[in-house]
């Protein structure tokens, strides 16, 4: 289950956001990428998650060629992202956010909402013991059937979180988890995304906290206008001159 | 008095079902129809059209909601799948194209001259039982539409659509398919206000295409938001305060014998509006709005 980007380009209004991106993710691996704002880091999720068509390259998830696949079958293989910015169903409750997120439910169905019957309801009784779950281990037990307009910045990073794990993800593409969120929650979801690698779930996160993604990972891809400028362990990644120049843009 | 309360309980229940279908598709889901007296129109003529060349009522009434929830299918393969408010301009067309065709197509409609005649359920029974009777027909049709949207809503699939309305693009990102779920919804709402259309038509006996002007449409906006959109006790107490306002301004021309029926009409128009805009200020959630709304 391993990601596999290969020579990826992508255009936009002429500009080059990605320029000949190569990376790999291993199986369960734990990977890191950082760059300035406007790297193309983003883009590189959206072309890898399927929201964004690639130009150039390809891209290979679980030994399967993604390109022109849409988002939906890229999920479906397991490979989940989040967004920068929290993106709650605003409405509905944490528990309810999070039972929405779990895959292949008949009762989604217009059939299985009528005609669902005892395997639906056993289906939904399972969901629901899955989200209690997650709301103990994310520690939302407090928030659960409040709507989740209602939750802090950092309330709704975790779930986020939460209901890209009730997605039954492989790979995570995990946008920014520490921005905005205070240092014991990072502290928090840096725990459950080690807990989750060592049970077997890939990521790739980007993250401006450098300090913190350092700790978290062992290997680290860093990215400057569409080009990736530096791959290694954070040490090396982060002591690498052409990174260096770009963070500070060649003051130093 | 009887005669005319019951007359209004059935205006009420045919407006409810419109409401109810509105907020199916724009409270619960969030698509935004600004054409709903399209399905209503398609549904008044189906029905109408059918009966009097003597099928069953029952085959007017299905005909009715299986010819708007066909008419909402093309309509939501082109529009849904495209940004949100593009819905809203491609229905707004189309309800304007079912009038202006209605009107032309006078071998099937008989255009401005309106089908008259149209046959009323339960007539045998006399004047009096008669609306009686069709007011039962009338409740239990919007109550079986409140149970089905209760049962929808609060099924795994209605947490689906109202995930599809809070955000789309994550529903995306999580593997499912907005698309579907939405044209399913739209077909679903569409037929209740074909069915909506039938009850009016048989219950005035008489249609005309200015009957059904975009005016209607935003007659059940109102309903919706006054009551509080995305629940079903809001969109029922939307309407019965639109009807009232209906009713209640016809009353105040007795009290003012001075002012002439148009004056009357703009001025209800008038009193709606001014209604509308202290909701927005003060109840922006409409009057049902659960606490936690903001």
């Amino acid at each position: 289950m391993s990601l596999e980007i290969n020579r990826v380009g992508k255009w936009l209004g002429g500009i080059r956001v990605l320029d000949d991106v190569t990376m790999r993710v291993p199986d369960h691996g734990l990977i890191g990428l950082i760059g300035p704002n406007g790297a193309g880091k983003s883009t590189l999720f959206a072309v890898i998650s399927g929201f964004e068509p690639a130009d150039s390259g390809d891209i290979r998830f679980a030994d399967r060629v993604l390109n022109g696949l849409p988002p939906q079958p890229r999920a479906h293989l397991g490979l989940i992202r989040t967004f920068q910015v929290p993106r709650p169903f605003t409405r509905l409750s944490v528990r309810e956010n999070l039972a929405a997120a779990a895959p292949r439910q008949s009762g989604e169905t217009l059939r299985g909402a009528f005609f669902g019957g005892a395997a639906s309801r056993a289906e939904q009784a399972a969901i629901r013991e899955r989200s209690e779950q997650l709301i103990a281990f994310l520690n939302l037990g407090a928030v659960k059937d409040s709507p989740a307009r209602d939750l802090s910045g950092g309330q709704r990073k975790l779930l986020e979180f939460g209901r890209v794990l009730m997605a039954e993800p492989k790979m995570i593409l995990l946008d920014e988890p520490f921005a905005g969120v205070n240092p014991v929650l990072q502290q928090t979801i840096s725990d459950c995304i080690s807990t989750l690698n060592q049970r077997g779930v890939g990521f790739l996160i980007v993250e401006h906290n450098l300090a913190a993604l350092s700790r978290l990972v062992g290997h680290l891809y860093a990215m400057d206008r569409g080009r990736i400028l530096a791959e290694g362990t954070p040490d090396q990644v982060l002591a690498d001159p052409a990174v260096r120049e770009a963070y500070t843009g060649g003051a130093l | 008095m009887l005669a005319y309360l019951v007359a209004v309980a059935i205006i009420f229940g045919i407006y409810a079902l419109l409401t109810l279908s509105l907020d199916l598709h724009y409270g619960f889901t969030g698509l935004i129809n600004f054409g709903h007296v399209g399905f209503f129109a398609i549904g008044a003529y189906t029905s109408a059209i059918a009966t009097l060349n003597g099928l069953p009522y029952i085959a007017g009434f299905t005909a009715a909601a299986a010819l708007a929830a066909l008419a909402a299918w093309p309509l939501g393969l082109l529009a849904l799948r495209l940004r949100e408010d593009y819905l809203a301009i491609v229905t707004l067309a189309f309800s304007e194209i079912v009038r202006v065709i209605v009107t032309a197509e006078k071998w099937l409609t008989r255009g401005t001259q309106g089908l008259p005649d149209i046959p009323r359920p339960f007539a045998s029974l006399g004047s009096g039982y008669a609306e009686i009777a069709y007011l039962g027909l009338v409740a239990i049709i919007v109550l079986a539409a409140v149970l089905l949207i209760r049962h929808l809503i609060k099924s795994p699939f209605g947490r689906l659509i109202q995930a599809i309305r809070d955000d789309e693009v994550t529903v995306t990102a999580l593997g499912k398919d907005p698309a579907g779920a939405k044209i399913r919804i739209f077909m679903i709402g569409a037929a209740i206000a074909g069915v909506a259309g039938a009850l009016y038509a048989h219950y005035i006996t008489y249609i005309v295409p200015d009957q059904f002007t975009p005016l209607v449409t935003f007659y059940v906006w109102m309903a919706m938001i006054l009551g509080g959109v995305g629940r079903i006790s809001g969109a029922l107490l939307g309407t019965a305060i639109l009807i009232s306002i209906f009713e209640g301004s016809r009353m105040l021309r007795d009290l003012f014998p001075g002012i002439l029926q148009v004056e009357m009409a703009n001025l209800r128009l008038a009193l709606v509006g001014l209604l509308l805009v202290m909701f927005v200020l003060y109840r922006p959630n409409g009057l049902l709005a659960s606490r936690s709304d903001p």
